[in-house]
């Protein structure tokens, strides 16, 4: 057994190519969260972060603010191609020599980058179905779940990523996701079997759910499951607004509403079939088209993440009904945070976050009336609703606290990658890992 | 200074209300909303005045309504005109505000100038159009002709 001198630490970086703070998205949460709780378990952590200047998803952050050492390479819209990206960040991760790298977000250009920095224990972290789904990384055609997947299917998946993409190069004015297909020269037969090479290179495959991990089964030995989280501290709890028996209750479906995969659709059913019965409910809908207000129904446009959290705590019930497979389901955590049942899909994450009768309702995706019912048993009884709600707190803050999570799944990734490399050879850096045993209680 | 604050969906409108209040500490923003937009009690106190379009989203279709609109913008005589993406539409849709000074309100909150004029948008969109088909064409073949060999998929 190895033993290591007990006044080194280890040295870890996160390499993303899209890194915002304050965050554009979840992958950003992810990587702020996991990187703070172990720069403050005593890790050494530097997060190198891509930005264009020309794309506002692209690294809007400024490394002076972040509470963890961060450098910040800026390329104009020409560099971010498969040679100079690469290149640049490879030659700054050199500079500052870590122990094992963890890749984060990044799109077509992230194979290029991993094999890069392929002479370090590389960890892949993936949030959506990036690796399986060229034509948008949800997996999701036709208003329903895709069952390909472009590792098997190549053939199926490259015509059905570039139809995905026709408007936008069409227009030629694109996002992220489209320029990295551009500039990767993802489109390209070739794309594949480098593809298929980076996963080689990488020691460790970290995805959100196990749909992802079945999903990669025969191309990688070791793909492990970590959630994402929320920090717990953030969301107050208190006991539902008591209300009348006649008073409305609020039931709130928060995030991207307008994209169909989220599955509004299914929850304006239900809805019309409370509505039938009952009036003693409104559903309130992060939705931008005010049109479609009713008796029952209220859009409430789009609200800053601090404003959401309290809009959870004015709410009753919360509501996830997903029709794709969501990589994980933040929204449903949050909402448990704040100490509100959920119903959800039961999809992808979302079934392993919320528990079936204890602290929510799973139902099948689509399935208006089983969502109804449950809704109406919600609004029916209100010492359930509580009792569901402090069940969904106490599940959030014990397995979905940030602290809890950097704990429980990095220091073995990394406390393996570290070992392997020391036998394989002599490290850059022979360092052991110093935890602060009090950061998480 | 007359300020005009755009409505499009797709980010925060508290966001750009409150960037504009920072760069024009003394204006009088007028805010551009959709019908039932439900302004929050932290927006109403960063405009003084506000224009309810007649729809939620306008297309080609719209043309008199959308004409409507401009001619009630352009009579406001607004010194800024903000908007909240830079895109062609937009671009246009501001030149035609007749506001002196055009700006879009980039994510990190930073007010930028738009400068194009209505010809130059619309040369803009025809370059990147010609452009975008042609790289359109060349993938399309790329992806039908050229296949991954079979002894490299699983």
């Amino acid at each position: 057994m190895l033993t290591y001198p007990r006044d080194a630490t280890v040295r870890v970086a996160f390499v993303d190519l899209f890194f915002s703070w304050p965050p554009h998205g979840g992958a950003d949460v992810d990587l702020y969260n996991v990187a703070l709780c172990l720069h403050k378990m005593g890790y050494e952590v530097h997060v190198f972060v891509a930005a264009c200047e020309d794309s506002w998803e692209r690294g809007t952050v400024d490394p002076a603010k972040l509470p963890f050492p961060a450098t910040r390479l800026d390329f104009t819209p020409r560099q971010v191609n498969r040679i100079e990206m690469p290149r640049r960040l490879r030659a700054a991760v050199d500079a500052w020599k870590p122990d094992v790298v963890f890749l984060c977000d990044g799109f077509f250009l992230k194979p290029y980058v991993s094999e890069a920095l392929k002479h370090y224990p590389t960890v892949l972290r993936y949030y959506a179905y990036e690796l399986v789904c060229p034509r948008d990384s949800r997996l999701f055609l036709n208003e329903a779940a895709c069952p390909m997947n472009y590792l098997r299917t190549p053939e199926t998946c490259r015509p059905c990523a570039l139809q995905g993409m026709a408007d936008e190069i069409k227009r030629w004015r694109f996002l992220s996701w489209t320029q990295e297909y551009i500039a990767a020269r993802a489109f390209m037969p070739a794309y594949y079997s480098f593809l298929i090479q980076s996963l080689k290179h990488s020691r460790v495959i970290v995805v959100s759910n196990p749909l992802h991990v079945r999903q990669l089964e025969g191309f990688h030995p070791d793909v492990r499951i970590i959630p994402g989280g929320v920090n717990i501290e953030d969301f107050s709890y208190s006991s539902p607004v008591s209300r009348g028996a006649n008073d409305k209750k609020i039931i709130f479906m928060s995030g991207r509403v307008e994209d169909p995969a989220k599955g509004m659709a299914t929850l304006r059913e239900a809805g019309e079939r409370l509505a039938r019965e009952r009036t003693d409910f409104e559903i309130h809908v992060t939705h931008t088209d005010f049109s479609i207000n009713n008796d029952w129904l209220k859009a409430i446009g789009w609200h800053k993440h601090a404003e959401i959290m309290e809009l959870y705590t004015r709410s009753d019930i919360c509501v996830v009904p997903s029709i794709w497979q969501e990589p994980f389901g933040l929204v449903a955590v949050e909402a448990m945070a704040s100490g509100r049942p959920v119903c959800a899909t039961r999809v992808g994450g979302l079934q392993d976050i919320v528990v079936h009768g204890e602290t929510g309702f799973l139902f099948d995706a689509g399935d208006s009336a089983a969502l109804a019912k449950h809704l109406s048993v919600l609004l029916d009884n209100s010492d359930l609703r509580v009792r569901m709600g402090e069940a969904a707190r106490k599940r959030a803050s014990q397995e979905y606290d940030w602290k809890r999570i950097a704990a429980r799944y990095y220091p073995p990734i990394i406390e393996d990658l570290t070992r392997k490399a020391s036998l394989s050879g002599p490290i850059q850096n022979p360092k052991s890992k110093i935890q602060n045993p009090d950061f998480v209680q | 200074m007359n300020v005009c604050v755009f409505y499009s969906k797709g980010r925060t409108y508290l966001d750009v209300l409150q960037c504009v209040r920072k760069q024009y500490p003394d204006a009088r923003p007028c805010a551009v909303i959709p019908p039932g937009y439900p302004v929050s009690a932290e927006e109403r106190s960063l405009f003084d005045s506000a224009i309810q379009t007649d729809r939620p989203r306008y297309t080609l279709r719209d043309l008199r309504p959308l004409i409507s609109l401009i001619r009630q913008i352009r009579a406001a005589h607004f010194d800024a005109f903000v908007v909240m993406f830079d895109s062609p539409r937009l671009r246009i849709f501001s030149a035609l505000s007749g506001a002196r000074e055009r700006l879009f309100c980039r994510m990190d909150g930073q007010l930028v100038p738009l400068h194009d004029t209505i010809p130059g948008a619309l040369a803009d969109t025809l370059i990147r159009s010609i452009r975008g088909r042609l790289t359109y064409a060349c993938i399309w073949l790329i992806v039908r002709l050229l296949h991954v060999p079979s002894h490299d998929r699983r």
